[in-house]
């Protein structure tokens, strides 16, 4: 896309209010409405197979002020949740240190078994009580340095895990890494990522949430499986070098994947997929993407390198008549 | 051989009825007579890749042109007119030609016919400090140089016009071809004296409070064993001169020399010189523009002997331009582009969901589809917003890219009001434009047609000799905004019997 300075000046400003802004999970630019984890006994079909979800937290290495991890509605019951008993249990923990980000069990998307790896600093169970029902509850606050330093990243690592225990009711919550106690204060240079991601979308026809998974160099292929969707719409795949091609999606309680393969312009950017709902019902997810060997592929809740747009390239013929 | 000849006759000067006429030529009278746009088209030769030359459009028919000096702009210019009998003039003209090319003006028109006891004559002229133009000298000469024995070279006062006759004219040998300089203390001529290695030498003379000093030789550097001819000052110290007897050529090539770089060799001028003779040139200062002649042949056979070229620096420029042109895709371009074909169809992912586009031409008109054509009323920078629209499975109305469009001015070139010519028909060639006029200046306009004809000027004057379809072609050298460019335009013309 052509941008006269002025349009890139105000890009580049719009991007840096959107790095300001976007502390949150989920992200404002995602549009997605909550984070979802139903407890172990609840069905498949509402939405979560595997009752775990995990979040990655990327801290510049140069930030020294201790930071917070609010929860907004960590409860099980009352307003936003899924509701099917009243003894629903969910846990949050968070974990920095060696392996919590480095150890490849962190990563995995297949397990369903919860995972411990990395030194835990917190962690907090919450019933259907409505103590912090549409509340922010507030962990910390964290030393930066008890992550774990990934250099490549630039930063330590903490990872949130959150597991559904007991019961059957579905959690949903949204999440905010600040700089302050109270407020959802945002953290210059802060990302949030995870690989498998579970949440409801937003109950409007024709909402569109969006994910934005990065493909790095080695990325020739990508696999995107999406589970119970209840064919709820469309998914769409964009890219510099994609333009909507549609993304094969679920349908209730099941895994469905669609392979897309990686031209080389794509490679070190952000995809962008799309997630168009053509009804006003409540629909919990879950998406994950793998590369070529079966690696998971992270998303991002900032996009890396900004949103990604197809590249029209108009040609110009002057002539005359 | 050289085949020239040229005359004026001295007897003319005695005259006082033509004293009076002809001695004094207002130059703003002069100026305003000529109607520069209309009077006159020059010809121009672009087959030629050296330069391009130009001419008095009197370059015609049995006739020899010289230039005689240059005014400013204007080159003044004697013409001859042979008859059968050999080398006589039966009429002699001054014409002027502008810079601009375009325009000439009879400063002088008379019959010398009862003047031609002795063969032919010629003017030598310059500008006196109340612009008036001024013989300051005249030669008599024939194409056999060495059987002349006693030609002269007169000189007239500036001041009061009283003819005196130069001071170093002989009876024994010729002295011909006086030139001086802009200041007006140098002199050179050609003369062959005793003391010549052959031919005419080169001989120069500075004056001092009103003395001359005596001739000196210009020595080998210049002077060679057959005949230098034609001296010009270009500036105060650097001379141009034609001769026959330099680098082993034998036709008269035009050489340079510097007063005051003595040792150097008198240089070719080789963007000029050709196999043919190139006598009399004037220049400019810069030597940016010019005249000279030449007995190269033109294209029209019927222009034969000596006929007067111009040259300019910047029709050089004109000339690579139009060898660009000519292998250019655009050689039948009529107008400045004003439209424009926006495609996207090559950039279109096939295997996406399909979108419908819109533009947002920028000048409030709008297009659909992947690809489109547009034209602009009015020249200008447009952005252009592609709008991508889709329906299902969202509604979405986004831009998808935008592009600067540069709609220059048109410019175009147009042939009468006429649908249609006959052969013969006098048309008139004009450029039309929609440019601000403090943007866009036509400096000057080169035309050619499909018949080898040339010509150059703000509006032409020109006629097509046989039927069929014709080409037209304008060369404009023009100014955009303080910067030189040159633009072409080509019309094709449909002439009936």
């Amino acid at each position: 896309m052509q941008l006269t300075p002025y349009l890139l000046i105000l890009t580049i400003f719009l991007q840096s209010l959107t790095r300001v802004l976007s502390q949150a999970l989920p992200n404002e630019s995602e549009n997605i409405d909550f984070i979802s984890t139903f407890s172990n006994q609840a069905d498949h079909s509402f939405g979560d197979e595997d009752y775990h979800q995990n979040f990655f937290i990327v801290i510049p290495k140069n930030q020294n002020k201790p930071f917070f991890i609010r929860i907004f509605d960590p409860d099980t019951g009352g307003n936003h949740d899924e509701v099917k008993d009243n003894y629903s249990k969910t846990r949050f923990s968070i974990y920095g240190g060696k392996g919590c980000f480095s150890a490849p069990e962190a990563k995995e998307v297949y397990s369903k078994m919860n995972i411990n790896t990395g030194q835990m600093i917190t962690s907090k169970t919450f019933d259907h009580s409505n103590k912090y029902d549409n509340q922010w509850f507030v962990f910390g606050p964290f030393n930066p340095k008890e992550g774990e330093l990934i250099e490549e990243m630039e930063g330590y690592i903490f990872r949130i895990t959150i597991e559904g225990l007991e019961g059957r009711n579905g959690n949903r919550y949204r999440l905010f890494i600040s700089e302050n106690h109270n407020n959802n204060l945002a953290i210059e240079g802060l990302n949030t990522f995870t690989y498998k991601y579970t949440f409801k979308l937003i109950s409007k026809e024709q909402s569109v949430a969006m994910l934005y998974p990065f493909v790095n160099k080695d990325v020739v292929s990508i696999k995107v499986h999406t589970f119970d969707f209840d064919n709820d719409g469309t998914i769409l795949l964009y890219s510099l070098k994609k333009n909507r091609h549609k993304v094969k999606h679920s349908k209730n309680n099941e895994w469905v994947e669609s392979t897309h393969l990686i031209e080389e312009e794509e490679k070190n950017t952000t995809l962008n997929i799309q997630i168009i709902k053509k009804d006003n019902k409540d629909n919990d997810m879950a998406i994950y993407i793998t590369n070529q060997f079966n690696k998971p592929v992270p998303f991002y809740a900032i996009p890396i390198g900004g949103s990604t747009k197809f590249r029209y390239k108009i040609n110009i013929n002057y002539f005359s008549k | 051989m050289f085949r020239l000849f040229y005359s004026v006759v001295l007897i003319l000067f005695f005259n006082p009825i033509f004293v009076s006429f002809s001695m004094t030529f207002p130059l703003d009278s002069l100026i305003k007579k000529k109607k520069l746009d209309k009077v006159v088209n020059i010809r121009f030769d672009f087959s030629n890749i050296e330069y391009t030359i130009g001419s008095f459009n009197g370059n015609r028919n049995e006739t020899d042109e010289i230039p005689l000096v240059l005014l400013n702009d204007i080159v003044i210019l004697s013409k001859g007119k042979r008859n059968q009998e050999g080398f006589k003039t039966l009429s002699y003209k001054i014409g002027l030609d502008s810079k601009q090319n375009i325009g000439a003006g009879i400063a002088m028109n008379t019959n010398f016919e009862q003047s031609l006891s002795k063969n032919i004559s010629e003017f030598h002229l310059t500008v006196n400090d109340s612009n008036l133009f001024v013989p300051i000298g005249n030669c008599l000469y024939t194409q056999h140089l060495r059987t002349i024995s006693t030609l002269k070279s007169n000189f007239l006062s500036q001041k009061n016009l009283e003819k005196k006759e130069f001071e170093f004219n002989s009876e024994f040998y010729n002295v011909i071809h006086l030139a001086e300089n802009p200041a007006k203390d140098k002199f050179i001529f050609s003369s062959n004296m005793p003391n010549s290695f052959g031919g005419y030498d080169l001989y120069f003379v500075e004056k001092k409070e009103g003395i001359f000093s005596k001739p000196i030789h210009l020595g080998p550097h210049i002077n060679s064993e057959k005949d230098e001819l034609f001296p010009s000052f270009i500036n105060n110290t650097r001379i141009v001169f034609s001769s026959n007897g330099r680098n082993n050529k034998s036709d008269f090539d035009f050489y340079t020399y510097s007063l005051l770089e003595k040792t150097n060799e008198a240089e070719p001028i080789h963007a000029i010189n050709t196999t043919y003779n190139e006598i009399a040139l004037v220049a400019d200062p810069s030597f940016s523009f010019g005249a000279f002649a030449s007995d190269k042949p033109l294209n029209d056979p019927s222009y034969r002997d000596y006929n007067i070229f111009n040259f300019r620096k910047e029709i050089i420029d004109a000339k690579s331009k139009y060898e660009y042109f000519k292998d250019s895709v655009d050689m039948t371009l009529e107008k400045t582009n004003s439209c424009v074909q926006l495609d996207l169809s090559n950039s279109i992912d096939k295997n996406g969901l399909s979108y419908e586009y819109l533009w947002e031409m920028g000048d409030g008109g709008t297009a659909q589809g992947e690809k489109i054509e547009y034209c602009y009323t009015q020249p200008g920078k447009y952005i252009v917003k592609l709008i991508c629209i889709a329906q299902s499975p969202v509604k979405i109305k986004e831009e998808c890219n935008s592009v600067q469009i540069d709609i220059l001015p048109s410019l175009m070139l147009e042939i009468n009001s006429k649908d249609t010519l006959t052969v013969d028909e006098i048309f008139e060639g004009i450029i039309k434009h929609n440019w601000h006029e403090k943007d866009f200046v036509i400096k000057n306009i080169f035309w050619k047609t499909d018949e080898s004809q040339f010509y150059s000027g703000n509006i032409l004057f020109g006629k097509f000799n046989s039927s069929g379809w014709h080409k037209l072609e304008a060369i404009l050298e023009t100014e955009i905004k303080g910067k030189r460019k040159i633009k072409y335009l080509s019309k094709k013309i449909f002439i009936r019997k």
